[in-house]
């Protein structure tokens, strides 16, 4: 199909396109046409019966506008028919006849068409319902400029043929322009507006009902009275304007049309003037203030209610995009959440197990009281401590400090935990297993991981101790009667720092009732809120006081004071202690 | 603690000034990272630092392990006597080069 919006010829609808279409087209505008030219002829003013307001014109600058120009031959043959009443005039012959409603014919074609052309051209649509602008246009283009075209062709053609004498040519061209013009404002606008919006719906049906009511009311009121009371019609168009839109308008300024020609016919009302024309006139120039008054009216109200819509229907969109935003943020959350209670998940287990691997049952081990407590500062620790028996009921005790904290320590620490293990278990000294788990460390060991150290043997029987403290803070020996000393180091790094290094190996002996305290420095260094340090001068005192106790009470005691020491802060370091008493032999 | 930081060429020079805890470690360490993230010689000038606990030792082992890991020399100079003990039974004097005064160290920094 070819483009066709753009041109004058083209039917805004689409519609059908077969010769049948064409031809039931024809005849229903024809139809339609004729009747409108009927209906007219009881509205004749004056001795020569004309009707101030010409329907058909409206019929077809409205069939013009809906259908496009296949419906121009109705329109031609409609204006040719109608002007039968001619035939009763003496000296109208069939030539004549022909030739002038010919003439008229072209006058409804031209008219029609200039109609269309010119809304097209200044409203660029074929409804002028939209904007207020589009309304002037209309009644001055399509109504006034094209009645005029018509009304001269048409006038024109009546002179012509002798129809009209040479003196009554002006007031024939006024009566027939505002005729027409008044037939396109008023029906040519009605049939659009309800062509353009066919549903029924409730409201509409009820409007129109109230508006017909309301005419008919106020028409019943005038005869009734017969006051010229016709300033009523203006509240009721004003409602139509309001309420019902171009539909209720074109509906309102129809019914009021009639009715105030009714009146007029009828003798009643303000524009029964003392000649024909003079009433024509009178009705003409109310019919046109109507029709301009209720359409602009309405193309405002349509504005106003299109721009409403439009600004909820942004409101609308931009609670949706809110809406939208929300729910994506809500998912991400969700995800977030879920992640995180994994992680948490993973590291409650971690947590679980780590603890596992650390012992926390001493009482196999003969002619020994031990006691040990690890407190991570987050879920999972960088701290151990270890005990395990070797062979010649000597026994394996360890405690070690990864440097950092969480997952990434925890797993430092399981490491280095489970090597020294399996290297004291394969009988070397001391020192030699350090050094082993030390060149392993250094070999497959990120820059920043290193652990601080104290591995010992301890013969319960003779308290021998041997011990490498690799780094790792200063075990305290108590020996029951609130003396303490200090182990002091020896010069060995930590592990992980230097590679294929030497360890020193230290020995002494655990007399019997003395008790080795091994702890981490999450005891010395742990901060109360001043940013004071708990220091080893405290643990020194706490050991003294205590030292005559069991290893656990010792040990809880010594948790307790660092615990209450630091209350109100969060928990800095891993807390870790292994106390191992030598039992006085029975 | 303070740690005040100086160029000297292509070297660093880091003055540590009073106690080097737990309380402080943090600070140690992120300035430690920046410095270790640099390229030359680091010099840290200690004459002013009077103790190091031994979360305080865990930021110049971290100084000592960035440093050997990228061949950079790292010198200790000016210790006081006790924290020069601090780091000898804590085995951590062969990790740095050790320098009496200051200026040896700037003499024996590679030219």
């Amino acid at each position: 199909m070819l483009p066709q919006k753009a041109s004058l010829f083209a039917a805004p609808d689409g519609g059908p396109r077969s010769l049948a279409a064409w031809i039931l087209l024809n005849v229903v505008v024809l139809a339609v046409y004729s009747l409108a030219g009927l209906v007219i002829i009881p509205f004749g003013i004056g001795p020569a019966k004309v009707s101030p307001i010409y329907p058909p014109s409206g019929v077809a600058v409205a069939a013009a506008l809906i259908l496009g120009p296949r419906i121009l031959p109705a329109i031609f043959i409609g204006q040719f028919c109608n002007g039968f009443p001619m035939l009763d005039l003496p000296q109208t012959t069939l030539p004549i006849y022909a030739l002038t409603n010919s003439g008229t014919g072209v006058a409804s074609i031209a008219e029609a068409m200039t109609a269309v052309a010119l809304l097209r051209y200044f409203a660029g649509n074929w409804h002028p319902f939209d904007r207020a602008a589009h309304v002037v246009a209309f009644l001055l283009g399509s109504c006034l400029a094209a009645a005029a075209v018509g009304g001269a062709i048409g006038t024109l053609a009546l002179w012509a043929t002798g129809f009209i004498p040479d003196g009554e040519i002006g007031t024939t061209l006024v009566t027939f322009v505002l005729a027409d013009a008044s037939g396109i404002a008023v029906f040519g606008a009605l049939i659009v507006a309800w062509y353009r919006e066919p549903h029924l719906d409730r409201p509409i049906v009820v409007s129109a009902a109230l508006i017909l009511a309301g005419a008919l009311a106020i028409a019943s009121l005038e005869a009734w009275l017969r006051y010229p009371i016709d300033y009523l019609y203006l509240p009721l168009l004003l409602f139509a304007g309001f309420r019902a839109g171009p539909r209720g308008v074109t509906l309102a300024a129809a019914a009021i049309t009639i009715a105030v020609i009714h009146a007029a016919v009828a003798g009643i009302g303000p524009f029964v003037g003392r000649t024909a024309n003079e009433s024509f006139l009178l009705l003409q120039v109310f019919m046109a203030v109507i029709t301009f008054t209720g359409l602009l009216l309405a193309a405002v109200r349509g504005q106003q209610l299109a721009a409403d819509a439009a600004l909820i229907a942004h409101n609308l969109m931009l609670e949706q995009r809110v809406a939208e935003r929300t729910a994506e943020v809500a998912q991400k959350n969700r995800l977030l959440e879920e992640k995180q209670s994994r992680i948490d998940d993973d590291l409650k287990t971690a947590q679980i197990l780590q603890a596992s691997i650390l012992p926390t049952d001493f009482s196999a081990y003969a002619g020994t009281a031990i006691a040990a407590s690890m407190r991570p500062a987050l879920e999972v620790s960088g701290d151990f401590y270890d005990v395990f028996p070797l062979d010649g009921g000597r026994l394996g005790l360890a405690i070690a400090d990864v440097s950092g904290k969480g997952v990434a320590a925890a797993f430092f620490m399981a490491v280095t935990r489970t090597m020294l293990r399996s290297e004291a278990l394969t009988g070397r000294a001391p020192a030699e297993c350090v050094a082993h788990v030390n060149q392993t460390l250094c070999c497959e060991n990120p820059v920043d991981m290193f652990v601080t150290a104290i591995y010992a043997e301890l013969d319960a029987r003779s308290g021998a101790v041997n011990f490498v403290n690799a780094g790792h803070c200063e075990p305290i020996v108590l020996d029951g009667e609130g003396n303490t000393r200090l182990i002091k180091r020896s010069g060995n790094p930590p592990l992980g720092v230097m590679p294929k290094r030497a360890f020193v190996e230290r020995k002494f002996v655990l007399a019997p009732g003395e008790m080795l305290f091994l702890y981490t420095d999450g005891v010395t260094e742990a901060p109360n809120r001043d940013g004071e340090l708990f220091k080893t001068e405290r643990l020194l005192e706490i050991a003294r006081q205590f030292g005559c106790r069991s290893p656990q009470e010792l040990m809880l005691s010594v948790i307790d004071n660092v615990e209450r020491f630091s209350a109100g802060t969060v928990q800095a370091d891993d807390i870790t202690c292994l106390v191992v008493r030598r039992d006085v032999p029975a | 603690m303070e740690v005040f930081e100086d160029r000297l060429g292509s070297a660093t020079m880091l003055r540590v000034v009073g106690r080097v805890d737990s309380a402080v470690a943090k600070l140690l360490e992120s300035k430690v990272a920046d410095v270790a993230s640099r390229d030359g010689a680091i010099v840290v000038d200690l004459r002013e630092m009077n103790y190091v606990s031994s979360a305080g030792l865990r930021s110049f082992i971290m100084l000592a392990k960035h440093a050997r890991a990228k061949n950079r020399t790292i010198s200790l100079c000016a210790m006081r006597e006790e924290v020069a003990e601090i780091f000898e039974i804590s085995g951590l004097l062969e990790l740095f080069t050790i320098h009496d005064t200051v200026e040896a160290a700037i003499a024996g920094l590679p030219r």
